[in-house]
């Protein structure tokens, strides 16, 4: 019992029914066996003990007392940097499905989130609930008599994508025949893992992905490559014959070039590819930072660096000024590091000007593609500013570009990949077949693959998304090995391996009823509608309804 | 009835006649003779719809014939091209004997239910596709002397096919490219050489057994007698050189591995050895165990270890209590004189009837209670509802 006394209410108050995620507790299941506070990541959940009074009032006497009872119960803390965050780990642990935390759609936690004076800051989604623009753009072109139709089921489809810079037929065949240089291009699977870097992910998270991409190529024979983010790569990585499936990072920090540098002779085979990121969808113009607390010895080896510090990547490489420069300086250079055998690609933020990079790519002999990452992409960390309102959605964008490389007659010269919210509600295979239909070479998706692989609990709800702070309910960013030892990486990697089985399932049974099997549908937007007449004029699609 | 009637497929002008026209002649002919001679010139859909109510009706094609030869063909007809046919011989045949003579092209039997289709030569892609086998009749039969195109036996459901591999078509595969696919039923005997590319979760490679080779045996002569090669029934009898192909069962199919090769394999196999043999971060992390464990871990893994704070606060008797026994409120019932409601609340708490958890219970509340120091003992055991004992216990003053 609370004893007579004013009770204050700050600004900064909340109570429970004011925070975003509300304990729904249910004391008659409850066995106060503890486990569900053993396991919150926010220590939010109390264990408190209680005294209730009873009034004791018996009417035909004069009778009157009251009797106390104590008694125990869980109890949810409302502090801000306390508050529950949805993630719903105790829920899984609760042996009597007798606690969870439940949506609140009325929170004024956002309110008072600033408290300390920062902007807020979390990771991975923006947190726009509801179908996106990919969701809603459907597959229209059904060839059932007007040409032969295909079946998903038997026939055999090719559907990987080109990266690297494809030369036009007549200047291949002059080089060829001259014995001149030939860029780089590889054949893969157009859904690629998007840079998430050994850092930013557990060992168990980031080897267990690479297990999952290596069986994929070997076992099954599906192309995929994964993207590493910037952060280097384990030694014995760079000199495994998996590094063929790797796209290595280069980014403003450079963390983990040194081992790259250093396991360049001894390789046993070339990366995937380089990708140079110059910015990111989640969080353009803004800078990565790996906060001290994930800076573990291992990840310090790894970057060469001292252990526990602060790692930033600033915003903007330090010595590339102008973008003539950062494409001569950077391409060029990372090309040369592979003796121009492996492609090189700029990674860019989606933004309004990404049509002029494209543009300097172009004339670029050495540029092998562009990603664009939009703004539906996720991050590790970032501020919920950048998150929310910063980028350019990815669609427009990868449309405006495409359709300006035809304007060129480029189109089939230098692939786009698109990237940013593919998949953010599960309907991964629709938006990225749209987008590849609107132009793209192929997706790089992230989010979706911690969700799918490694049952990241992240929503556009905000749920959990605190991927910035090591504290992982799921052990996928954290580098604590309490934690990420949660995560078996076969477990990773045989869900990456059913993910990308059934991805294409999927490919096969939009492109069959398209009548496409040759080869994948890239700028096939006769094909696509969208029951939206402004998005539809906007991306040049057909408007239905 | 036994007369031969011819039916011409060209008018006195030498033109062809049209396929709707061509049949009416054939029906009239056919109330008159069930015997009749077609010149075909391009006429599809012919020797089918022929109702004899189950009476011998015999069929000769001579000249081009057009497709769907015997499509719709009922039983008791039968049907001998004399030369090749086009696409879709015998579709969606119940029962018609057909013999091509020489090749015929695509889609040969597609959706045939019942009868025997023997061809002189090889067929094109997508023979013997999506039969049917109604278990009532018998199984629809494809004879074919050469190879078969790609595509060969999608969704077969029933369907047997007799490929000889003879003068084939395509010596190096006489199954053609991806054979089989969907195929649920049925059986295909093949001799000659095959590349290998059938689905291999409809269809499983097997040797003939004695049954089977006999049913092959018994028919053969037919077969060849049909199509007018008696002289390589010798050459066909070789038991050695024939294979063949057998629908999987789905209660088989569903104890099939699905994936072809488990994680912990290609962990061992290729993972590992990938890495010079060890895990890949040895070097970067010397001894870091990274094997997996639970949520909720104890000992060193422990993350937090959570309490009930009351236990600073309730009495310790009844903290400590493992089920909870309000024992304040159970010794003020007994202070009270209520012995009897005093053993009743007990009872709603405890697990244990009778006084068997006086019995057995390490007596957690004694050890507890906090008076220990100040009384030489707190509490003991008492005895409530022995009949031998009248008055109450005495109790520790508070
Ligand atoms: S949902 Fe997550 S953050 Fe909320 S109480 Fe449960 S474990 Fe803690
Ligand atoms: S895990 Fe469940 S049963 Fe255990 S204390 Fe928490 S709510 Fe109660
Ligand atoms: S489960 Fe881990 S990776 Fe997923 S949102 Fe939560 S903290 Fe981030």
């Amino acid at each position: 019992m609370v004893s007579i006394r004013s009770i204050p209410s700050r600004p900064g108050s909340l109570s429970p029914n004011d925070l975003p995620w509300i304990i729904q507790h249910r004391e008659d299941r409850c066995t106060l066996c503890g486990k569900c506070a053993a396991v919150c990541p926010v220590n939010t959940l109390k264990l408190t003990y209680m005294r209730k009074r009873m009034p004791k009032i018996v009417l035909n006497s004069s009778e009157r007392g009251s009797s106390f009872k104590t008694f125990v119960g869980i109890r949810q803390n409302t502090d801000v940097g306390r508050r529950c965050i949805g993630c719903g780990s105790c829920a899984m642990v609760c042996p009597n499905e007798a606690i969870g935390p439940v949506f609140n759609e009325n929170d004024r936690y956002r309110f008072q989130a600033t408290a300390g004076g920062d902007a807020t800051k979390r990771g991975g989604r923006r947190n726009e609930p509801g179908g996106s623009l990919l969701d809603r753009i459907i597959f229209n072109r059904i060839s059932m008599l007007t040409d032969p139709a295909l079946d998903a089921g038997r026939h055999e489809f090719a559907y990987n994508t080109l990266l690297g810079r494809v030369l036009p037929p007549e200047e291949y065949v002059r080089r060829k025949l001259s014995g001149e240089w030939i860029p780089p291009v590889r054949e893969i699977f157009p859904f690629i893992i998007g840079s998430m870097s050994f850092g930013a992910l557990s060992p168990n998270m980031w080897l267990g992905l690479l297990q999952g991409v290596a069986y994929c190529n070997e076992v099954l024979g599906i192309p995929v490559v994964m993207a590493t983010g910037e952060g280097g790569c384990p030694p014995w990585v760079l000199r495994s014959p998996f590094l063929k499936y790797i796209i290595l990072q280069v980014a403003s920090g450079y963390f983990g070039w040194d081992e790259i540098i250093r396991a360049i002779p001894e390789m046993q085979c070339d990366p995937a590819a380089i990708e140079i990121k110059y910015g990111q969808g989640a969080k353009p113009g803004d800078g990565g930072l790996l906060m001290w607390f994930k800076v573990s010895k291992l990840i310090a080896r790894l970057r060469g660096v001292p252990e526990g510090v602060d790692l930033p990547s600033p915003p903007v490489h330090q010595t590339l000024y102008s973008i003539e420069e950062s494409v001569m300086k950077m391409i060029q250079s990372m090309s040369m590091a592979w003796n121009f055998k492996v492609p090189v690609y700029p990674k860019i933020s989606g933004s309004t000007s990404a049509k002029s990079v494209l543009n300097n790519l172009v004339r670029n002999p050495y540029a092998s593609a562009l990603m664009i990452d939009g703004i539906d992409g996720g991050t590790g960390a970032a501020y919920d500013i950048s998150l929310n309102a910063t980028g350019h959605p990815i669609a427009s964008n990868v449309r405006d570009c495409y359709l300006d490389l035809c304007k060129q007659g480029k189109q089939n010269e230098i692939p786009i990949f698109a990237a940013g919210g593919v998949g953010k509600n599960g309907n991964v295979v629709q938006n990225a077949l749209a987008l590849i239909m609107l132009g793209a070479s192929g997706v790089h998706m992230g989010k979706f693959i911690m969700q799918s692989a490694a049952g990241c609990l992240g929503s556009e709800k905000n749920r959990c998304n605190v991927c910035n702070v090591g504290i992982c309910p799921k052990g996928i960013t954290s580098q604590n090995p309490k934690i990420y030892r949660r995560l078996d990486p076969d477990d990773v990697a045989h869900r990456l391996v059913e993910t990308f089985q059934a991805i294409q399932v999927e490919v096969k049974k939009v492109m069959a009823p398209l009548g496409r099997s040759q080869s994948l549908p890239i700028g096939m937007s006769d094909a696509l509608g969208i029951a939206d007449k402004d998005a539809a004029d906007r991306l040049n699609i057909r408007y239905v309804c | 009835m036994s007369k031969k009637i011819t039916v011409k497929g060209r008018d006195e002008n030498g033109q062809r006649i049209s396929t709707q026209i061509f049949e009416d002649l054939v029906q009239k002919a056919f109330t008159k003779s069930h015997d009749l001679v077609l010149e075909t010139y391009g006429q599809h859909n012919v020797g089918g719809r022929l109702k004899s109510g189950g009476k011998p009706v015999t069929i000769e094609i001579n000249g081009p014939c057009g497709q769907r030869l015997g499509c719709m063909g009922l039983p008791g007809t039968k049907i001998v091209c004399n030369g090749p046919a086009s696409d879709d011989v015998g579709w969606l045949n119940i029962g018609a004997e057909i013999t091509v003579k020489g090749e015929a092209t695509n889609g040969v039997c597609n959706a045939m239910a019942e009868g025997k289709v023997y061809i002189g030569g090889s067929i094109g892609a997508r023979g013997l596709t999506m039969t049917k086998w109604n278990p009532e009749y018998n199984k629809p039969e494809l004879w074919v002397l050469g190879s078969c195109g790609d595509s060969f036996a999608e969704f077969n459901c029933g369907g047997i096919a007799i490929v000889c591999g003879v003068e084939a078509k395509n010596p190096d595969n006489v199954l053609g490219y991806r054979p089989c696919v969907g195929m649920v039923g049925g059986t295909i005997y093949y001799r000659g050489k095959i590349d290998g590319s059938y689905s291999q979760i409809n269809v499983k490679a097997v040797l003939p057994d004695d049954e089977q080779w006999q049913w092959l045996l018994d028919r053969l002569p037919k077969y060849l007698e049909n199509i007018g090669r008696p002289e390589l029934l010798a050459e066909l009898s070789q038991r050695e050189e024939w294979a063949m192909l057998d629908a999987i069962p789905p209660q088989e199919r569903a104890l099939m591995k699905t994936g072809p090769m488990s994680m912990a394999e290609f962990k061992h196999k290729i993972w590992n050895p990938g890495f010079g043999g060890g895990d890949p971060i040895r070097d970067l992390a010397p001894g870091l165990d990274r094997s997996p464990i639970g949520m909720v871990e104890s000992g060193d893994l422990r993350r937090k270890k959570p309490f009930w704070a009351n236990r600073d606060k309730a009495a310790p008797c009844a903290y400590y209590c493992p089920v909870h026994i309000p024992t304040i409120d159970r010794l003020r019932l007994m202070r009270e004189g209520k012995g009897k409601e005093a053993y009743e609340m007990l009872m709603e708490y405890t697990p244990l009837p009778a006084s068997i958890c006086g019995h057995i219970c390490p007596n957690l509340c004694m050890q507890n209670c906090s008076r220990q120091m100040v009384m030489r003992r707190s509490t003991s055991r008492c005895w409530v509802g022995r009949p031998k004992i009248n008055r109450l216990p005495r109790l520790p003053l508070l």
